[in-house]
């Protein structure tokens, strides 16, 4: 057997019960009940009989009452060729259009007028640019905050919005497009495409003009560079890459070839990077948005991708 | 005890006490608290992974492998264990009956551990299923059901040797939890494996189906796991802590047959607003709403069960600790059917909302009541005067409530933004945010929250250190100065 308990370490104190004054209701029995005990002791716990409180057993009732309110008024019970229907007549499938009328309805008179408008009178009204930028900011959130970042500011790898630097052009025209047709999305047979090749990988170039083409990329875009290595590597840009990036290394919108001047890098400016994409190639992804946002919507996206600029 | 039971009790008197199988009892003790600090450190971990994404280490220390060792190291480790633990202990001492077979007991808690270990180990290493609660593997699961098999015959074993009329009602709590979780675990992890020494394989439900069987199991896992045999614990190790005699037997069996008959409709509430039919749903809510009253009959008769004693609330900790137990099993029942309806789970589903109920269910409830049973058991079965250090049972109470408190508010706060913030519309009827400008503005939560583990788990950290002091000291029994009443 176990020792007895010291009663004070694990706060084991129950003082003695007073004594009954004779004639006093017994506390530990119920009026309702005329046991005392229902059942013998186990291990020294005893049990009493009490009633349920009253309040307790409303409210159980009540739950119950409420449940079968509901089963009578919603689809509850399944049956024989399909559950029951409910006296409401409500379905979510059913609901679901309603909904949709609604909001068909409750739209404000500009989104129709929105919808209706050629981008030349979306330019030419304040109102309409105001409403679809402010579409768009939602949907942005939604579809395209992921990769740009809530701002557009974007990050390595993906194309900050809000610089005023485009690959495939910022016009209203070309950015609808972009996000029609996606960049190198496969299954989209117009998606906006071009390779950039992997000039060290496919032994196009030896590695130590790669090397002095870095300097020349740092120099053009005005970054601390190597100046005699730079000047050994103007011919190589002339032949291997000027047809994409232009003589003057300006970039092409029409083929999607950056602008190598301004100091703005997809992948970063660093020699490590600019030997990377040289090297390797760079290809990135962007979704086509054509047939998952209606025409409306990739609209009100260019709006607020347009205004993210100014902001 | 007071003269008025010896009638009823004067059979038990008369025979000696059997000598009972407390070993493995200590075992599954000792299993509890350590898997305690393993869950709950993790639980910690990935809670700072929330405030600190780069705390992930790809691939095994990522949050997606993490959260399943967080929740099976809290629910079926460190709770399981503790369960199966005062279940045993109780069992046979309501049923003066030693368990049938010392190698079968033994069996249970070392087939157990492996289950843990092996479940934890496939986790980490992206070994799962992907049904929540439930993500080991085919493997681990026919092993698991062969260990849970061995415990039911076990229980019904003693329950069957039993030298009383009658069976008390902690033990159908324990005997629900067994036969419920044996047939939740077997038809859920019903699966076809891609070949006999692959571990991946492919649910026998497709769909909508397999969905409803996975909620159907995973609230039944609240139901049954974390709610009836808790309830079990409440029933056995309340009325002996505070020496009271159980309320009313009547509510017991009300709120018992209530409870086992409701739970297992009330599944679909998780699947409010998705393709599953609309009359499951409506079944699954009305369940949900009935279920609110028969749990408040098993927290009423804990608190009128403990009336009577309120002012040991200041002097034993352990009793606080069982007292608190049954306020949050109240309030979390309350929530559970609020937010089981399907409006307002069109609010909370989805949202930190949801994980705030869980944790208050899980470290108010199903925490405090474990822990107050491990403090009353530990001087026990060790045969030790009491607790090592009373000054710690009193810091562990508060340093568990104070994270209580501030994990359960911080996740209602973010919880009920979120929600707000999804559904936000501007004048001109577009969604006012983002899914990101939501999980920008829940960070202060996050981090609030990480504070709230933190308190909880070194609350835990106390228990072991004590419990563990407990253990190691000397056996000899104080000078008997005063006998007891007994």
């Amino acid at each position: 057997m176990n020792p007895p308990l010291d009663d004070d370490k694990i706060g084991n104190q129950v003082p003695p019960m007073p004594p009954l004054p004779p004639g006093a209701p017994d506390p530990e029995r119920d009026p309702h009940s005329p046991l005392r005990h229902t059942l013998p002791t186990f291990d020294g716990i005893r049990e009493l009989d009490s009633s349920p409180p009253r309040v307790w057993t409303y409210i159980y009732l009540l739950c119950f009452f409420a449940s079968i309110w509901i089963w009578v008024a919603y689809p509850a019970w399944p049956w024989f060729g399909g559950a029951t229907k409910g006296v409401l007549g409500w379905n979510s499938r059913g609901d679901l259009p309603r909904v949709a009328a609604l909001a068909e309805e409750k739209a404000p008179a500009i989104a129709k007028r929105f919808a209706a408008a050629s981008w030349e009178e979306i330019e030419a009204d304040p109102a309409l640019r105001t409403y679809g930028a402010a579409a768009g900011r939602g949907l942005f959130g939604q579809n395209c905050a992921p990769c740009h970042g809530s701002d557009g500011h974007g990050a390595r790898g993906f194309p900050n919005l809000a610089d005023g630097d485009w690959l495939w052009g910022g016009s209203p025209e070309a950015i609808e497009h972009t996000l029609r047709v996606g960049i190198r999305w496969p299954g989209v047979d117009d998606t906006r495409s071009n390779q950039m090749p992997a000039f060290g990988a496919q032994k196009q170039l030896e590695r130590p003009q790669v090397l002095d083409l870095v300097e020349w990329l740092r120099a053009t875009s005005g970054q601390e560079h190597d100046a005699a290595a730079a000047r050994r590597a103007a011919p190589l840009y002339a032949e291997n890459c000027a047809s994409c990036h232009g003589e003057d290394g300006r970039g092409n919108q029409e083929l999607g070839a950056p602008n190598l001047t301004d100091n703005i890098w997809l992948y970063g400016g660093d020699r490590t990077a600019l030997y990377e994409t040289l090297w390797n190639g760079r290809g990135g992804v962007m979704p086509a948005f054509g047939g998952r946002l209606s025409d409306d919507m990739i609209r009100k996206l260019v709006l607020h991708v347009r205004g993210l600029q100014a902001e | 005890m007071s003269a008025t039971t010896v009638g009823a009790d004067s059979q038990a008197v008369a025979e000696p006490a059997p000598d009972y199988d407390d070993h493995v009892v200590r075992l599954f003790i000792l299993a509890s608290v350590f898997w305690a600090l393993v869950g709950m450190s993790m639980g910690v971990l990935i809670a700072a992974q929330m405030v600190w994404p780069g705390l992930n280490w790809e691939p095994w220390g990522t949050f997606g492998r993490l959260r399943p060792v967080h929740t099976s190291g809290v629910v079926f480790a460190f709770g399981g264990n503790a369960v199966i633990g005062t279940s045993l202990y109780c069992v046979q001492r309501t049923c003066r009956a030693r368990l049938p077979g010392r190698f079968a007991a033994e069996f249970v808690f070392w087939g157990y551990q492996l289950f843990i270990v092996l479940a934890a180990l496939g986790y980490v290493m992206g070994v799962t299923q992907s049904r929540e609660y439930a993500e080991p593997e085919w493997l681990t699961d026919l092993w698991l059901a062969v260990v849970w098999l061995t415990y039911l015959g076990l229980f019904v074993g003693t329950l069957l040797k039993r030298r009383e009329a009658h069976i008390y009602v902690a033990n159908w709590y324990y005997l629900a939890f067994i036969v419920a979780v044996t047939i939740l675990h077997v038809v859920n992890n019903l699966a076809v494996p891609l070949a006999w020494n692959e571990s991946n394989s492919v649910s026998l439900f497709a769909g909508v189906q397999d969905a409803m069987t996975q909620w159907w199991y995973g609230h039944n896992a609240v139901g049954f796991f974390l709610t009836a045999g808790f309830l079990g614990i409440m029933y056995y190790y309340l009325p002996k802590q505070a020496d009271a005699p159980i309320w009313s037997y009547r509510l017991s069996i009300i709120s018992f047959w209530s409870l086992v008959f409701m739970y297992m409709w009330a599944g679909p509430h998780h699947l409010h607003y998705t393709s599953l039919p609309d009359w499951v749903q409506t079944l699954g809510m009305t369940f949900t709403i009935m279920l609110w009253m028969p749990s408040w009959a098993s927290a009423l008769n804990g608190f009128m069960t403990a009336s009577g004693r309120w002012d040991r609330l200041r002097t034993d900790p352990v009793l606080r600790f069982m007292i608190l137990a049954v306020v949050f099993y109240a309030v979390a029942t309350f929530e559970g059917p609020f937010m089981g309806v399907r409006t307002v789970n069109g609010l909370s589903h989805y949202t930190e909302w949801t994980i705030s109920h869980v944790h208050s269910g899980a470290l108010g409830w199903n925490g405090f009541i474990v822990f107050g049973a491990i403090y009353y058991l530990v001087p026990r079965i060790w045969g030790r005067p009491g607790m090592y250090s009373r000054a710690a049972l009193e810091w562990h109470f508060w340093l568990g409530l104070a994270g209580i408190m501030l994990y359960v508010t911080a996740m209602w706060g973010a919880g009920v933004m979120q929600g707000l913030m999804w559904r936000a519309y501007t004048s001109l009827g577009f969604l006012q945010y983002s899914f990101l400008d939501s999980v920008i503005a829940a960070k202060p939560y996050y981090a609030m929250r990480l504070l709230g583990g933190l308190l909880y788990l070194s609350g835990a950290v106390v228990m072991a250190w004590n419990v563990w002091r407990t253990v190691q000291e000397p056996r000899e029994a104080p000078a008997p100065a005063v006998v007891p009443a007994e």
